[in-house]
C-alpha cells in the first residue's frame, strides 16, 4: 500500500492551471524526489501534499486519509505526522535554535519536563551533525546550518513523513552533499517516507529511490533513477542532458 | 456571411477611449480591493473573537505581546500627550484670559483630553508604532514562510499570533490612554501656570467641569480603537505578497487604514457616547 497516493490532482489559480491531473503513488520508507524546471509546479505539489494549499480537484491520501476533504482542524491532526523542511529554513527568527526545535513539542504536549526538552534538542542536533548552537539565533547561523536546524525542527515530533523543499539550493557542493547524506540517513534510521522537491540533478539521483519529473504541471515520467535516465521522453531527455553529459565525462 | 447577422439599422457602437476604460477598470479593482479587505478583516475578527472567548491561546504569548506592543509604544504616546496638552492649554489660556473666563481652562482641557485627545492621539500614535510593528512582523513571517511553517506544525497563526496581539492591544491601549490623560493634563497645568492661570484655579476647574463619565467614554473609545488597530494590522500583515517591497506596502497600508478607521469610528463613538454624560 502506498504511503501517499495522489489521484487526478488539479490546482488552479485565476487564469492559470498550475497542476493538471497529477497522479502519483509514493511508497512507504522510500525517498521520492520530484524534479522539474523552475515554475513547473513542484513546490505547489509539495504544498498540496502538506495541506498548505487546497486542490481545485482530486485526491491526496496520506496514511489512509484524504486530506483534500479535511477541515483545517482535522488537517492539523494529519500534519502532526509530517515534518516540513523549507527552502530557506523558515526558522522563527525571534526564537533561539533550542526554542525553534522544541516549538511544536511545547505547543502540542502539556508540561513537558525541561530534561526531556533538553534531550530532544541534543538528540536532534546530534542527528543533523550540529554542535553547541542551541542558544544562537537563526541569524547567527550559516545557510547550511539553518537548513540543518530546519531538519532538526521537522524531526522534533518524530513524524513518519518528511517533506523537503529544495533542500540543497543555494548551498556550496560540500554543504549540499552533507544535506543529501542527512536526508538518506534520516530516511534509513527513522524509517520515514521522504518527499524531496529539487531541481539539483546530482542530489536527486544520489538520494532517491524513485523520481517523478514534472513539466508544465504534469507528471511526464515516474520511476527509479535508472528508469528516468533511460527514458525516451524528449522533455526528460532535454532536462537530463547536462546530468548525462557530466556522467559521461566522469566515466 | 458574417455581415448578414448584423442588423443593418443598428446604431453605430460608441467607442470607449482607452483612458476611460483604464479608469473604469482601476475603479472596479479599487472597489473589489475594498470588498476583499472588509471581508478578510471581518472573517479574521470573527475567528479572533472566537479564539479569545474560548480561551484557546497561551498566556505566555499574551504576556510577551503586552510587553512588545504595549510598553514599546509608551514613549511616543507620552510625547504626543505632553506636547498636545501643553499647546492646547497655551491657546485655551491665552483665549480665556483675553475674554476673562480663566476658570474654564482646566475643565476645557480635561474634557477635551478625556473624551477626545487622549484616546484619538493615543490611538494614532499606537497605530504608527505598534500597528506598523505588528504588520511588518507578520508580513515578514509571511514572505519568509514562517507562517507556512506554523501551519505545517499544526499551530494556528490566529491562536499563536493574532489573538494574543489583539488582546494585548485591547489591554494596553486603554492603560496608555489613561497615562496620556494624566500626563497631558499635567503638561497643560504647567503650561497654563506659565501663562498666568494659577494651579489651584486650574485644578478647581478640572473638578468642576470634568467627571468620571468623560474618562470612561475615552476608555471605551480606546478599547474599540485598539481592536481595530490590531485586527487591521494583523490582516494587512497576513495578506502581504512579494518580498521586502510587499512588507513595506502592507505596513504603510496598515498605518493609513488604522488612522482612517480611528477617525471614522471616533465620529460614531462620539455621537453614541455623548448622552452618557
Amino acid at each position: 500500500m502506498s504511503a501517499i497516493s495522489v489521484r487526478n490532482l488539479t490546482y488552479e489559480v485565476p487564469e492559470k492551471r498550475i497542476l493538471n491531473n497529477v497522479s502519483l503513488d509514493l511508497q512507504s520508507g522510500e525517498i521520492t524526489s520530484i524534479m522539474g524546471p523552475s515554475g513547473s509546479g513542484k513546490t505547489t505539489l509539495l504544498k498540496l501534499l502538506t495541506g498548505l494549499l487546497r486542490p481545485t480537484s482530486g485526491q491526496i491520501v496520506v496514511d489512509g486519509t484524504d486530506i483534500a476533504q479535511l477541515s483545517e482542524t482535522e488537517l492539523d491532526k494529519v500534519r502532526l505526522k509530517m515534518g516540513l523542511v523549507f527552502q530557506y529554513a523558515a526558522l522563527f527568527d525571534s526564537l533561539t535554535v533550542y526554542e525553534n526545535i522544541v516549538f511544536s513539542v511545547t505547543r502540542h504536549r502539556k508540561r513537558v519536563p525541561r530534561v526531556e526538552l533538553d534531550s530532544i534538542v541534543r538528540e536532534r542536533l546530534d542527528s543533523v551533525g550540529l554542535g553547541e548552537v542551541e542558544w544562537l539565533l537563526p541569524s547567527q547561523l550559516s545557510g547550511g546550518m539553518q537548513k540543518r536546524v530546519g531538519l532538526a525542527r521537522a524531526l522534533a515530533m518524530n513524524p513518519p513523513f518528511i517533506f523537503y523543499d529544495e533542500p540543497t539550493s543555494g548551498l556550496d557542493p560540500l554543504s549540499a552533499q552533507t544535506i543529501d547524506e542527512l536526508i538518506m540517513e534520516t530516511g534509513r534510521k527513522r524509517n520515514v517516507t521522504s518527499v524531496v522537491v529539487s531541481h539539483h540533478l546530482p542530489s536527486v539521483f544520489r538520494i532517491s529511490n524513485r523520481v517523478a519529473m514534472i513539466h508544465s504541471g504534469e507528471v511526464v515520467a515516474y520511476g527509479t533513477p535508472a528508469d528516468i535516465l533511460a527514458s525516451n521522453n524528449p522533455t526528460v531527455q532535454a532536462f537530463l542532458a547536462p546530468e548525462r553529459e557530466s556522467r559521461q565525462q566522469a566515466f | 456571411m458574417a455581415n448578414e447577422s448584423v442588423p443593418q439599422n443598428s446604431p453605430p457602437r460608441k467607442r470607449v477611449s482607452p483612458r476611460r476604460a483604464a479608469s473604469v477598470q482601476s475603479s472596479g479593482e479599487a472597489l473589489l480591493d475594498s470588498i476583499r479587505f472588509f471581508s478578510h478583516t471581518l472573517t479574521l475578527a470573527g475567528q479572533t473573537l472566537s479564539t479569545l472567548l474560548t480561551g484557546r491561546f497561551a498566556l505566555r504569548d499574551l504576556l510577551q505581546q503586552m510587553s512588545s506592543i504595549g510598553v514599546d509604544a509608551a514613549g511616543i504616546v507620552l510625547i504626543m500627550a505632553i506636547t498636545s496638552g501643553s499647546v492646547f492649554a497655551l491657546y485655551t489660556a491665552s483665549l480665556a484670559s483675553s475674554m476673562g473666563f480663566t476658570e474654564i481652562v482646566g475643565g476645557t482641557l480635561a474634557y477635551a483630553f478625556f473624551n477626545e485627545l487622549g484616546p484619538v492621539l493615543g490611538g494614532i500614535a499606537y497605530a504608527a508604532r505598534s500597528g506598523a510593528a505588528i504588520s511588518a512582523e507578520i508580513g515578514t513571517m509571511v514572505v519568509t514562510e514562517q507562517i507556512d511553517a506554523l501551519r505545517a506544525m499544526a499551530v494556528s497563526p490566529i491562536r499563536y499570533l493574532v489573538a494574543p496581539k489583539v488582546l494585548a492591544a485591547v489591554i494596553m491601549l486603554p492603560l496608555l490612554t489613561t497615562l496620556a490623560d494624566v500626563v497631558g493634563l499635567g503638561a497643560g497645568m504647567l503650561s497654563s501656570s506659565m501663562n498666568g492661570i494659577p494651579t489651584a484655579s486650574f485644578m478647581a476647574s478640572v473638578y468642576k467641569y470634568a467627571n468620571a463619565s468623560d474618562l470612561t467614554n475615552g476608555l471605551i473609545k480606546s478599547v474599540v480603537f485598539a481592536f481595530l488597530i490590531a485586527i487591521v494590522a494583523c490582516q494587512q500583515g497576513l495578506s502581504t505578497k512579494g518580498g521586502a517591497t510587499g512588507v513595506g506596502r502592507s505596513t504603510t497600508r496598515s498605518v493609513v487604514l488604522c488612522v482612517m478607521l480611528i477617525t471614522i469610528a471616533d465620529v460614531f463613538l462620539a455621537n453614541l457616547l455623548k448622552h452618557h454624560r
